[in-house]
């Protein structure tokens, strides 16, 4: 699970801001996580959780802002979201790239996004 | 009090790659991150590299899995150094990280080296996302894996510079569409280079060895 990988640099970074700002108990984090890090929210919960006992940021509150996968075709500029990946794919059931003019090349525009926005403590 | 931070979760193993980066930059070491789900056959690839190229390119290969000495004991009697990292020493990651490499790197003569394989631990999902500091990413997909592997996994093809599409021996026993893996692959990467081969047979492999030798030049 990378998860666990994600939790312990969070706990770095948090601890890191915490003694920079004197803060002596870290109440709340929000984090913004794109879709294309297959990231579960339930297992980073967990993570945090069990990780953060006996730091600075155990208790505290972890707020995860999913933001989800968007595509741009570089053919036609069509922007679009995904409901599910086989929508993108050439496989058999259709859905030959880009739905709007079956382009072949997309970019992600939204969804890398994996980074700690804000914390709060006292 | 509430803190803006905007920091990117993953930048502290960034950093490190980036340092294990400029150190085999200086030392003219071409790196590269091998990734596939287990089983695809990394292993296989580099017995055959190693077997071929070694008296041609200075290689080196750090071999990531999560227990055993397995792949090191396949691949040693080539005459080449190899580091056999076992996450499970480092809680049983399902990945290499940035950290795992840099002190990997101090076993290395690496101003004799050309290129540095670094076999990461078979997984099509966590290794996209960490940096080791590699000049380039591989993955290797099996035919026997099936076709829609680069749909369900975006991000591991979207960050490839190549990709092998191996056990191409195997195809006929398949039902395997090279085409859409194909069409898939390029759909978010469009500058990715695809090679079809089978590591056990030797079908395909020159295309192989052309690139490693063009990433000597």
């Amino acid at each position: 699970m990378h998860e666990l990988t994600i939790v312990r640099n969070l706990l770095r970074i948090v601890e890191e801001k915490a003694r920079m700002h004197g803060v002596k108990q870290i109440t709340g984090i929000r984090l913004v996580v794109g879709e294309l890090n297959l990231v579960v929210p339930e297992t980073l919960h967990f993570c945090f959780e069990v990780a953060s006992r006996g730091t600075v940021a155990q208790g505290a509150t972890l707020e995860i802002k999913e933001v989800p996968l968007e595509f741009q075709c570089n053919n036609c500029g069509h922007h679009f979201s995904l409901s599910s990946r086989k929508e993108i794919s050439s496989g058999e059931e259709g859905g030959m790239g880009c739905p709007h003019c079956h382009g072949q090349e997309l970019e992600i525009r939204a969804g890398r996004e994996l980074y700690l926005e804000s914390m709060e403590g006292e | 009090m509430e803190i803006k931070v905007l920091t990117d979760l993953l930048e502290a193993n960034d950093t490190i790659a980036q340092e294990n980066h400029r150190l085999l930059a200086d030392c003219g070491v071409k790196a590269i991150n091998l990734m596939s789900s287990p089983g695809a056959g990394k292993t296989a690839l580099l017995e055959k590299t190693l077997s071929v190229l070694k008296d041609e390119i200075a290689m080196g290969v750090i071999l990531g899995d999560v227990s055993t000495s397995r792949d090191a004991e396949r691949l040693a009697g080539y005459g080449i150094t190899l580091l056999q990292i076992n996450t499970r020493h480092f809680g049983g990651t399902c990945h290499l990280d940035a950290n795992m490499i840099k002190s990997a790197l101090s076993h290395f003569d690496l101003n004799k080296l050309d290129i540095l394989f670094i076999e990461n631990v078979g997984n099509l999902v966590c290794p996209a996302a960490i940096n080791l500091g590699e000049d380039y990413k591989v993955v290797i997909l099996s035919v026997t894996e099936g076709d829609d592997k680069p749909a369900k996994y975006p991000a591991m093809f979207e960050k490839a510079d190549l990709l092998i599409i191996n056990k191409i021996d195997l195809l006929p026993h398949t039902d395997c569409n090279l085409e859409i893996i194909k069409k898939d692959a390029r759909l978010l990467n469009s500058r990715l280079k695809i090679q079809e081969l089978s590591a056990r047979t030797g079908e395909g492999l020159p295309q192989w060895w052309e690139w490693l030798r063009s990433l000597c030049n």
